[in-house]
């Protein structure tokens, strides 16, 4: 009889220790799994409900990899298949990683063609130009931004790797502005965020515009640096871009969601400071320096126009 | 007895079921996709030169005034300032639940018998990791935030503390618990080996307290052990770059490594002596000053990032809430230290839920192996004539003998100087402006 009280006074312990324990139990998991942000569902909500074009997001899970690159040099060589090519005249500037080159024959390019047909006619008139892309223009000074691929993906407004084709008013190439880089080294692929907790991640840092905003683009994966260096190796991201409401251009890490807002116009004053800086390094004659730096201020001004407007 | 079977069986089965649970609650681990564990994964390695510090010994006063008889004065020998520090925040207090008072006078100086003023403005929060509190009542006066504390033993015999801030003109109360802190006070009032202060009050804040007579303290030189080598970085690399393995290093044209992943950078500067760390992390909400304080001082405490030696510590010297911002300053023997290149003299970082930029020295002081004479400075009687006559003077919130850091690359002089605190922070006090002192 004794043992039966002593059981059921058991029953009773070990009953409340297990309410206990389940309680703790549910709040360790809780706490723990990584979706515990209760703010999380009504964000969502209310991205859904401002910003347009979610649609347009891909959904399947993507895998891509770091790259390690360098930074061709441009050789004599180079130059001379370029020359040959048609003809232009070229300097070397900086250690040699940045090419300018002016068309004795300005290129015509119709404004009109498909991206496609602006490749093809850049490419016979550049070096490598079928690792180039047309990525857009820069409405202000006309200019033809091009961005170098990787495993035929571009990177991102990189100073590293783009073709930027200077424009006249008769949509003719004049002359044009390339740097490239050399794969040296590329990790196996990892699972990116998806383009959705991309978009996320910008709308919940209230990076995106207040009014309006709109996917205007299926967003693309590519590679992306943070840290631009002329020289040595540089490690370039898997990451994610946004065209929102045409001309606002965001990259997202593929990795862990960090960002950058870019525009075409600043992109293209950026390569022409890039190039007035590279004049210091390059052997130059003080005549050649005089003329390149009045054409480099001209370029600059053309792309301020939209500016004071 | 079937009744008593259901028993055994019931009985067994919540043991089970609380072994099971117990199990669970230890080993749970919630399965992370590798892609959305956006938190970086923090080792515990630590900087072999480094060590841990608590928020007690991070934030401290950088003068100790004791006031009798409206003569004010304080401890000649540095290390009995640290070591009063300590024993008072042995104290519990009570009675901060009356909340901050606004639109409070200064105390008189017939109101207080020590003061200590801290060289920022402290979060009010803190008032609970530097004292011990009776009753978790922080609540109250969390939005507040302190410059000075008055310190007063009452008719009573308790000892009462008033935590002032000079720019807001708001005031926090408290009581001490303890029997014998009126004695403590006594005790070191009473201490011998005291030098006198001046008070200026001229000015628009709360008066300055400069000490009399010439400076006596040496211009110092130190051996000086550096941590710049890959190596020597490899605890904060691992504690930074979540991604290692994809980690490049380039030299830099001005000296020095780049480290970087496409994300994240960290730069070391050999001959300098600093690095600076950006993860370029989305603007973060602003949180409080003294949880910002208290993770940062976690962060630094997890790879061990106090590289100080024996007679030098980092001190709080700086809070931006705004910014997210916070600055620990190099302190040699209670005397603060200023660079010429401050980033060789501070640990500065800008928290976004990690850190988002992280600058700081890279090297620890080894011994000082040359003890120079004290240098020819200004008297303190000089420094206050200064301040009667000098035009803008009226924006100087204090006045400081501290250490100007020099960079002599095998080794680290210290040259004292005379500093001034305005509305844009810590300076040298510009000495050729007081030509017609001294010997010149």
């Amino acid at each position: 009889m004794q043992w039966g009280q002593i059981k059921t006074l058991f029953i009773i312990c070990f009953l409340i220790l297990d309410i206990f324990l389940l309680q703790q139990f549910l709040k360790t998991m809780d706490s723990r799994s990584p979706s515990g942000d209760i703010a999380e569902p009504k964000l969502e909500e209310y991205m859904k409900e401002n910003v347009k074009g979610l649609d347009k997001l891909p959904e399947e899970q993507v895998k891509d990899s770091f790259i390690t690159v360098k930074a061709r040099n441009f050789t004599a060589d180079d130059v001379k298949t370029l020359k040959a090519m048609s003809e232009q005249e070229v300097d070397l500037l900086g250690s040699g990683n940045l090419l300018y080159s002016e068309f004795k024959e300005p290129v015509p390019i119709d404004p009109d063609s498909t991206k496609a047909e602006k490749e093809l006619e850049l490419s016979e008139h550049i070096l490598s130009g079928g690792e180039y892309v047309y990525w857009g223009k820069d409405d202000a000074s006309g200019a033809l931004i091009f961005f170098q691929t990787n495993n035929s993906k571009p990177i991102y407004y990189s100073q590293s790797g783009f073709v930027v084709a200077f424009v006249n008013s008769d949509n003719e190439i004049t002359s044009y502005l390339q740097t490239a880089v050399d794969e040296v080294d590329r990790q196996e692929p990892k699972s990116m965020i998806t383009a959705y907790s991309a978009i996320s991640s910008l709308f919940k840092a209230n990076a995106l515009p207040m009014e309006d905003p709109e996917i205007t683009e299926t967003p693309t994966v590519g590679y992306y640096s943070f840290v631009d260096l002329d020289e040595g190796q540089q490690v370039f991201a898997p990451s994610w871009h946004f065209a929102i409401n045409d001309d606002l251009h965001y990259v997202v890490m593929g990795s862990e969601g960090q960002f950058s807002q870019h525009d075409n116009p600043t992109f293209v004053r950026n390569t022409i400071r890039k190039a007035q800086d590279g004049m210091r390094d390059a052997k130059l004659s003080d005549e050649e320096i005089e003329e390149l730096q009045n054409v480099y201020q001209r370029l600059l001004e053309s792309t301020r126009v939209s500016d004071e407007e | 007895m079937r009744l008593e079977m259901i028993k055994t069986l019931g009985l067994s089965a919540l043991i089970a079921a609380s072994l099971l649970l117990t199990l669970g609650i230890w080993n749970y681990k919630p399965n992370y996709d590798e892609t959305e564990n956006v938190e970086s994964n923090y080792t515990d390695e630590p900087l072999q030169a480094g060590h841990e510090e608590s928020k007690k010994s991070i934030i401290e006063p950088s003068k100790v005034i004791f006031q009798a008889n409206g003569i004010f004065s304080s401890f000649e020998n540095r290390g009995d300032q640290e070591a009063f520090y300590q024993e008072i925040q042995e104290w519990s207090l009570t009675g901060l639940d009356q909340g901050i008072q606004t639109d409070q006078k200064l105390p008189d100086s017939d109101d207080y018998s020590v003061q200590l003023i801290y060289p920022l403005e402290v979060p009010a929060g803190a008032i609970r990791d530097l004292f011990t509190l009776e009753e978790n009542n922080i609540n109250q006066v969390q939005r507040g935030s302190f410059d000075r504390i008055f310190l007063n033993e009452n008719n009573s015999g308790t000892v009462e503390l008033v935590f002032y801030n000079t720019e807001a003109k708001m005031s926090i109360h408290a009581e001490v618990q303890n029997a014998g802190a009126a004695d403590v006070l006594d005790q070191y009032a009473d201490m011998d080996g005291k030098i006198n202060y001046i008070e200026y009050a001229e000015g628009a804040g709360a008066p300055i307290y400069i000490p009399q007579g010439e400076p006596e303290i040496n211009d110092l030189t130190f051996s000086v052990d550096t941590f710049t080598t890959i190596s020597d970085l490899d605890p904060l690399l691992n504690n930074l770059f979540t991604n290692r393995e994809v980690m490049t290093s380039n030299r830099l044209e001005s000296g020095g490594t780049s480290y970087s992943d496409g994300i994240r950078e960290l730069r070391a500067y050999e001959s300098e002596k600093y690095m600076e760390y950006v993860n370029p992390l989305p603007e973060n909400r602003t949180i409080e000053g003294s949880e910002l304080v208290n993770q940062t001082i976690n962060f630094l405490n997890a790879h061990r990032g106090w590289t100080n030696s024996a007679n030098d510590e980092y001190q709080l010297y700086n809070v931006n809430v705004q910014r997210n911002e916070v600055t620990y300053r190099l302190v040699y023997n209670e005397y603060p230290v200023f660079g010429q290149n401050d980033k060789q003299a501070t640990i500065q970082i800008t928290w976004r839920n990690q850190p988002y930029k992280y600058d700081r020295p890279l090297f620890k002081l080894g011994e000082a192996f040359d003890y120079g004479e004290p240098p020819d400075l200004p008297s303190g009687e000089e420094i206050a004539g200064y301040l009667e006559d000098a035009k803008g003077s009226g924006s100087i919130k204090d006045i400081a003998l501290g250490y100007k850091l020099v960079d002599e690359g095998i080794s680290i002089r210290l040259v004292p100087a005379w500093f001034k605190q305005d509305t844009t922070g810590w300076s040298e006090l510009d000495l050729s402006e007081m030509s017609g002192l001294g010997e010149e």
